[in-house]
């Protein structure tokens, strides 16, 4: 099985909620990128109103991040396909970043890689990721994939 | 990082413990909360998930809500000013209580007590309680910032209705939303609006402003800012015109009909798209919907259709759209449910006004505002609070050396520059915070409170759900739950009261005697019980005024309103065009400026301290249409002056087409600019006493480069 994420366009009213509980559910400092990512656009498919993204790691099925990184830093967790880093084992060298689609892998912190884990102590307590739990208006959801 | 994500191991030692978030707080929001504790310290929190409310979201501000406790800011310690306003020392709460009640009880022999006013601004869970100190202490002076929020809906309401009637949203197939967006400003109804959509309800958004609402609204109406009553007459002439009204209601029900009729035929759709900007044909499209689809219920908004100097009648004009169309008090229309506790209605009773009036104000000298406000001193049991300034100042009709305030925030007034003079004129000034605010340096006395995170609160929804809380972690230093302050200053100010002396949890035996609900059984429920299904408890019932009549004092809905009349305002809700008196020098200020307008991040100003929240709006912005802007030679991000006829701000010009043309938008909060002086403290709705902060006239411009 992988889990991914799924994301509703017309539901995200962009209330940034999944943004902020990414930040505390990881601990991450306000000026470190957090793991999910909401961004507004003016001339998407509900202009004049804003048109919001909220982007994290998908758990790609063919994951390219895990396929170049040199040191098997990234790796799969088996029950729930998601894809995580072991910190200890990066290198910084961020060829995971040149080729994810999602823009999940970031160096901001001390250099070496951190990305969204699905909240992956969550969901193995039975949980949903918080940002999904947060969402204000239901439109991430996390299931397994197709 | 590791030991973090073990919090959700069993034997982690890591307790999850329910509590309430109060950071914006209302009846619409308060959302239920898990806090996951170690060793006394809260590592994470979530939304509670069985929580009905909010069904385990949080919103962008309640997240943040470590940053909000533990932040570097906040107030440990009780503080003595010592020489010039905004110089501390540390004093104990014994000399802290003592000093307070010495100098509050010499004012009141010398004075009076009226002379010391009570004043709570956020939180807003121990109104009650103060409020009932303040009386017992003898003074009718308690103010809270309903002055600015949501009360001028309530007195619109009353006037007509006798009652205020919340929309069913679960029950309705059009919903008529009047200037909110609950996305940003109340994240717990995003969910059931947008179910409400998707089950196709008719949604009938009426907005200025382009929000998230707009992609599911069969119809958008936009009028010009403070146009709303013109265009609910306009909607209501289309109604009556096409013989859609509810003739049998307006028969037997409702007085004054003929009189409004007549009111009406001015606002034919021409007319009323001359006057609000909204095309003649959405007028007329959008009064069939909602007459023909029913049943319809109206979402209004707190303030944004009375923070206007037609405010009241504007309100009233939207309000009697549901009577015109017979939806009053009728399943999937605006249903009457008597107010339990903090401003919310649901199925339980409780003693909330005999705790909160120990006597009647009546039995008190009269209150702040009373001889300015008098539609307000009828319908509110409050003093007007935006009189405070001027009656601190002028001393009139009788002099104000002393206030005793929660949570005030002074930046909330229009022209708050005023009030910053009229806070250096009082004797004695106590303000009880979390964080040492612009208003607490100006204080003699600053005594440190608690988050919601560390002391109890009783909450009741209008999804008929209860929850008193208890503390999740031991209070920060030496910060004390505002309810024991409060407690404490009774046991000294107002010994007679022996039911506050007896402190809070017998405060609350009293409050909930008639639900039949008590402390040990709330308590046993953590996350908080449901009433559907409890003894003694039925939920209110429909159509009540057939049976009652309404409470007004005609017995009828009044569209022509008796009260009114007799204070010598306009019985009938005239509207008068966008901007009432004004600053209507169109060429030196040709755009509305909106004040107040809500950012999903910020909550007034109580959540700018934290950097999750910060990070994602950072500088103080104006919005403005791109094309607004592209005329000035303003780009994206610039800096620009914006001016009205009482002042100026530098700001960021935000340019987007969510902002129509005419219009310039920005929040009221920024610890950066001072947004309310932008304000004349006198601009207020003669009717409620509110602040006319959303139909302002302004003008913008580049803003030349700083010297230096
Ligand atoms: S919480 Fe949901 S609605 Fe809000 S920004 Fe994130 S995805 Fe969008
Ligand atoms: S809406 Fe946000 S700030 Fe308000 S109570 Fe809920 S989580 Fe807290």
């Amino acid at each position: 099985m992988r889990l991914t994420f799924f994301f509703d366009e017309k539901r995200c009213s962009g209330c940034l909620a999944c943004v902020v509980a990414c930040r505390d559910e990881h601990d991450i400092a306000a000026h470190l990128p957090a793991y999910r990512v909401v961004r507004g656009r003016e001339d998407g498919p509900f202009a004049p109103g804003v048109s919001y993204s909220s982007l994290a790691c998908l758990n790609c099925a063919d994951a390219p991040c895990l396929e170049v990184c040199p040191s098997q830093a990234i790796f799969r967790h088996e029950e729930t396909g998601i894809v995580d880093v072991r910190r200890d084992l990066c290198l910084g060298c961020q060829a995971c970043a040149a080729v994810c689609p999602c823009a999940a892998p970031s160096f901001a912190g001390d250099g070496l890689m951190a990305k969204c884990d699905s909240c992956q102590s969550r969901v193995a307590a039975g949980l949903e990721p918080a940002c999904v739990q947060t969402c204000t208006t239901g439109a991430l959801r996390f299931g397994p994939a197709s | 990082m590791a030991g973090r994500k073990d919090i959700y191991l069993p034997g982690s030692g890591v307790e999850v413990k329910k509590t309430l978030c109060a950071i914006c707080e209302g009846a619409s929001t308060s959302c239920g909360m898990n806090v996951y504790v170690q060793d006394g310290r809260v590592l994470k929190v979530e939304g509670m998930k069985e929580f009905p409310h909010n069904r385990g979201t949080l919103c962008a501000k309640g997240n943040a809500t470590r940053q909000y406790v533990y932040n570097a800011e906040r107030l440990q310690t009780p503080l003595r000013r010592v020489g010039r306003r905004g110089e501390f020392v540390e004093i104990s709460w014994e000399e802290a209580y003592g000093e307070i009640a010495e100098r509050l009880l010499a004012i009141k022999k010398k004075h009076g007590a009226e002379a010391v006013v009570f004043a709570v601004g956020y939180s807003k869970w121990l109104r009650p309680f103060a409020q009932r100190l303040a009386i017992s202490f003898g003074s009718p002076n308690f103010a809270t910032e309903s002055s600015t929020c949501h009360f001028a809906t309530v007195i619109a309401a009353k006037l007509t209705y006798g009652a205020w009637g919340a929309p069913d949203i679960a029950n309705c197939r059009s919903l008529l939303v009047w200037g909110r967006n609950p996305f940003f400003s109340a994240t717990p109804a995003a969910r059931p609006l947008i179910e409400a959509a998707e089950r196709g309800v008719n949604i009938i958004e009426v907005n200025p402003l382009v929000t998230h609402l707009s992609r599911y609204a069969t119809l958008r109406l936009a009028p010009h800012p403070g146009s709303d009553g013109v265009l609910a007459l306009g909607l209501a002439r289309v109604i009556v015109d096409e013989g859609l009204h509810d003739r049998e209601f307006i028969e037997r029900h409702t007085y004054g009909f003929d009189e409004y009729r007549a009111l009406i035929s001015r606002f034919t759709p021409q007319e009323t798209e001359r006057l609000s900007g909204v095309p003649a044909a959405d007028v007329v499209r959008a009064a069939r919907l909602l007459a023909t689809s029913g049943p319809a219920a109206i979402m209004t908004s707190a303030s944004s259709t009375v923070h206007h100097l037609d405010g009241v009648q504007n309100h009233r004009a939207i309000l009697c759209l549901s009577g015109l169309t017979g939806n009053f008090d009728a399943p999937g229309g605006n249903h009457v449910v008597p107010e339990t506790w903090l401003h919310v209605g649901c199925s339980a009773v409780t003693r909330q006004r005999e705790f909160t009036f120990p006597r009647p104000l009546a039995e008190l000298p009269p209150r702040v505002g009373a001889d300015v406000f008098p539609v307000w001193c009828r319908f509110v049991g409050e003093a007007q609070a935006m009189h405070l300034p001027k009656q601190i100042l002028s001393g009139k009709p009788y002099p104000l050396h002393a206030m005793l305030a929660f949570g005030c925030n002074h930046r909330m007034w229009p022209g708050n520059d005023v009030f910053e003079r009229a806070l250096e004129k009082l004797d004695f000034f106590v303000d009880v915070d979390l964080f040492l605010t612009p208003t607490a340096r100006r204080a003699d006395i600053v005594l440190p409170a608690c988050s919601s995170l560390e002391r109890s609160e009783l909450r009741f929804y209008s999804c008929d759900h209860v929850i008193l809380t208890e503390p999740a972690i031991a209070p920060l230093g030496l910060a004390r739950a505002d309810s024991d302050i409060i407690i404490e200053l009774a046991r000294r100010i107002a010994p007679d009261d022996t039911l506050l002396g007896a402190g809070y949890e017998a405060c609350l035996e009293y409050i909930l005697q008639p639900s039949g609900l008590t402390v040990t059984e709330l308590k046993r429920h953590p996350s908080g019980l449901s009433l559907g299904g409890r003894p003694g408890i039925t939920a209110s019932g429909h159509y009540k005024y057939r049976q009652n009549g309404f409470a007004t004092p005609t017995g009828k809905m009044e569209f022509v309103s008796t009260v009114l009349g007799e204070m010598g305002f306009a019985p009938l809700p005239v509207a008068a065009a966008p901007g009432g008196d004004q600053d209507m020098e169109a060429a030196d200020f040709p755009l509305f400026l909106v004040t107040g307008v809500r950012l999903p991040m910020y909550m007034h100003s109580r959540t700018f301290r934290n950097p999750w929240n910060r990070q994602l709006h950072p500088l103080p912005t104006v919005s403005l249409n791109p094309q607004t802007a592209a005329a000035r030679g303003i780009g994206d991000g610039e800096e620009v002056l914006l001016r009205t006829k009482r002042g100026e701000v530098r700001v960021r010009a935000q340019l987007t087409g969510v902002v129509p043309g005419d219009m310039a938008c920005i929040y009221h909060g920024w610890p950066e600019i001072e947004v309310n002086r932008l304000l004349h403290p006198d601009r207020l709705d003669p009717i409620s006493g509110f602040p006319a902060c959303k139909s302002l006239r302004c003008a913008i411009a580049k803003a030349p480069p700083l010297p230096g």
